[in-house]
């Protein structure tokens, strides 16, 4: 029993630090963290080794998180351990996780980025103090980026994360978690009146436009390509909600009608309550319909994840129906197969289709969504003048406002 | 003697931890075992604690802004909760088997900070089993009273809280230590010897034995039983010295010694101190003679449990040093 033979070896020599450090280990393995904290403690006040030291203290606090509610004593440990050996990177890493843990978001952005700068050396422990790599402080910084306001370096951080081969499997998954959370949210870019002069291209009545509701101008690319088009017919796939970051309803208001499909149940009701209706389906099963040479004027599909979003496109009969312009989601920043994008796009293309603008962002990382014409339905005119297909990404608002 | 354990050990003597599963404890403080023999089972009562006491010794340098002795709760619930563990042990003192005293048919809201039954030995009087020790959560002042609680398949059937003999409104009356022997009968102070004897209908206790003090040594407190050993009476005391260092805060060191009485509760010897494992905080709540050997059972730091077993060779050398 190995507990025993530790035990044996303290009373002989009670007051040295490593056989201290090692029978508190032993019972922290067997869960005994009150036993393992009081040996790690003693392993300190009897020791001269830093490096031990700094172990110890870190292991205390390690016990006295596994027993949960003891962040000010965690916190001081930890603190009390970096100021022994500032330069190491596994008492940052576990000071910004227990902020971060605290909800101190703040404090947990700051100790990450002070830990990142910090760490000059290497970890060297004998036990795993839960420092798995240089990335943790970037995680942390992700995490709490996210909770002090800094959306764009938030989802940036995820993203690199994301691709980044070193994570932990448990790390990896709480990243995919996040991004797969955080990514549907994208403040929608609001257009305002005032920026009218800026348009990229001012179709007819834009002037009247007081205000939008897409999330990156996709109902303002819409009106521009079709040159404000009244009357119009839609076909919106992915709806979700009927007004915030939503395509059509700024169309509805100008007369357009259409069909409007989600297949989450929560927003029929919220549809309903304004005065808009929306059908609850699966875009996957849903009855497209389509008589030969049918148009209809716009074509919206965002479906998560983008490889749903590419397989409803080759559920539309696009031989039967054209669209005069549609907006396809490929979320390429965030699609783990990396093949939506030029699937869709090789798709779309051998039906007849011209990309317009390729890569649209809410943000300088996110390139999520691909803009289409059919070019028997539009003016070349505006074609010409909206056309964007460089390989590099679109910023939403520099795009529609021409900066 | 510095260090009872290694004297121990170095002379054919052991030492057991005492472990039951972390889940039943969320890791904090297993403390103050007592061990008893019961017929041909071993017994020891296992105190849990919701703490863990974070104590500096050494060069006191690694000490918190509690200072070098604090008592580390949650944060959300800063209440001292005890609970009882009745553990049967193996012959060579391992876990046999091991349950939580259920104490839900005599509990009652506790109207203080600690919880519960703490330090308890147990003692088997008139064929019933008890566990003996002092709760302070009954009013709202924390006053400590010596209780009996008595224990029928590890569930607490009834609890007898005992008036203490002289001074109805003393604060804490704690460490009475059990007389084996003697059914109800405690050594509430070794010097001077006052032996108590208490009566469970009546809830009451009265001196019958008041010695003179002897010498120095009289601020021994409470801590193991009292068994018979030969033509004697023998236990284990606790000394505490408490101080508070620059910044007001406390510390505290705790030295044992045994003491050994005659039948006529003269005491004959007092040892030198000892410690068990050159721990400033250990406490002894339980000495039992099994197979000729002494079994004592102490905690550590109030971290951890251990019996020591000190073969029959050398403990008339240990006890009388």
């Amino acid at each position: 029993m190995e507990l025993k033979s530790l035990l044996t070896q303290y009373i002989q020599d009670t007051q040295n630090p490593n056989t201290c450090f090692k029978l508190g280990w032993e019972y922290e393995k067997l869960g005994q963290t009150a036993s393992a904290a009081g040996f790690y403690l003693r392993a300190t006040e009897f020791g001269d080794n830093v490096e031990l030291n700094y172990e110890a203290m870190l292991r205390m606090a390690l016990c006295f998180e596994k027993q949960g509610d003891r962040w000010f004593m965690i916190k001081g440990l930890i603190l009390r351990a970096i100021s022994l050996l500032p330069n190491r990177p596994e008492a940052h890493n576990l000071l910004a996780r227990t902020y971060e843990r605290c909800k101190d978001w703040q404090e947990a952005y700051t100790a990450a980025v002070i830990g990142k700068k910090m760490s000059t050396n290497k970890p060297n422990s004998i036990t795993y103090l839960e420092y798995d790599g240089d990335w943790v402080f970037d995680f942390e910084l992700a995490v709490c980026s996210w909770w002090i306001g800094l959306f764009d370096e938030s989802l940036h951080l995820f993203r690199q994360l994301k691709e980044n081969n070193n994570l932990t499997p448990n790390y990896k998954q709480s990243v995919i978690n996040n991004l797969s959370s955080l990514s549907n949210w994208k403040s929608p870019i609001e257009y305002k009146k005032e920026n009218y002069h800026n348009l990229r291209y001012k179709f007819k009545g834009a002037e009247n436009i007081e205000k939008n509701y897409s999330q990156c101008f996709q109902d303002m690319f819409v009106l521009m390509m079709t040159n404000g088009k009244k009357d119009g017919t839609y076909l919106e796939i992915g709806c979700a909600d009927p007004f915030y970051g939503n395509n059509t309803a700024l169309l509805e208001q100008l007369g357009w009608r259409g069909d409007s499909i989600d297949i989450s149940p929560q927003w029929e009701q919220k549809w309903a309550e304004n005065g808009r209706k929306c059908e609850i389906a699966n875009a996957l099963e849903y009855n497209y319909g389509g008589q030969e040479g049918e148009i209809i004027d716009y074509l919206q599909i965002d479906c998560d994840p983008p490889i749903i979003s590419f397989e409803v496109l080759k559920k539309i009969p696009l031989h039967n129906i054209k669209f005069r312009v549609i907006t396809f989601e490929h979320d390429h920043y965030d699609d783990d197969t990396k093949m939506v994008r030029e699937k869709s796009r090789k798709y779309l293309k051998s039906f007849g289709y011209e990309l317009i603008v390729s890569d649209i962002s809410p943000d300088e990382y996110s390139p999520y969504e691909d803009w289409w014409i059919h070019p028997d339905l539009i003016d070349i005119k505006i074609i010409n003048t909206m056309k964007d297909i460089s390989e590099n990404i679109k910023k939403a608002d520099k795009y529609i406002y021409n900066k | 003697m510095k260090n009872l354990a290694k004297y121990t050990i170095d002379n054919g003597g052991d030492i057991l931890p005492l472990i039951i599963p972390s889940n039943l404890t969320n890791g904090t403080g297993l403390m103050n075992p007592s061990i008893f023999i019961d017929g041909d089972k071993i017994l020891c009562n296992l105190r849990h604690v919701n703490y863990t006491l974070v104590h500096c010794e050494g060069k006191q340098v690694f000490g918190n802004r509690h200072g070098p002795l604090a008592y580390l709760n949650p944060e959300n619930d800063l209440h001292l909760k005890t609970n009882n563990f009745l553990l049967e042990l193996k012959d060579d003192l391992s876990t046999k088997r091991y349950q939580k005293v259920d104490t839900s048919k005599c509990d009652v809201t506790p109207m203080w900070e600690f919880h519960g039954l703490e330090d308890a030995r147990v003692v088997k009087w008139d064929n019933n089993l008890y566990i003996t020790g002092v709760r302070r959560d009954t009013t709202p002042n924390g006053q400590g009273r010596m209780e009996l609680s008595l224990i029928v398949d590890n569930r607490e059937f009834a609890r007898y809280r005992i008036e203490p003999p002289n001074d109805k409104d003393s604060y804490c009356e704690k460490n009475w230590m059990p007389i084996l022997d003697m059914p109800f009968h405690y050594v509430k102070w070794a010097n001077p010897t006052e032996v108590v004897k208490v009566d469970i209908q009546t809830l009451q206790s009265e001196t019958i034995v008041l010695k003179q003090g002897i010498g120095e040594l009289q601020n021994m407190r409470g801590s193991s039983h009292v068994i018979s050993y030969g033509d004697y009476n023998i236990c284990i005391i606790h000394e505490t010295a408490l101080w508070k260092n620059n910044l007001q805060q406390r510390n505290a060191r705790y030295v044992h010694r045994f003491v050994i009485w005659d039948l006529e509760w003269n005491i004959k010897h007092i040892s030198e101190p000892f410690n068990f494992m050159d721990g400033e905080i250990e406490f002894c709540c339980g000495m039992a003679f099994h197979n000729e050997d002494l079994l004592i059972s102490f905690a550590f730091q109030d971290n951890a449990a251990y019996i020591l077993k000190i073969p029959k060779s050398k403990i008339d050398s240990i006890i009388w040093n």
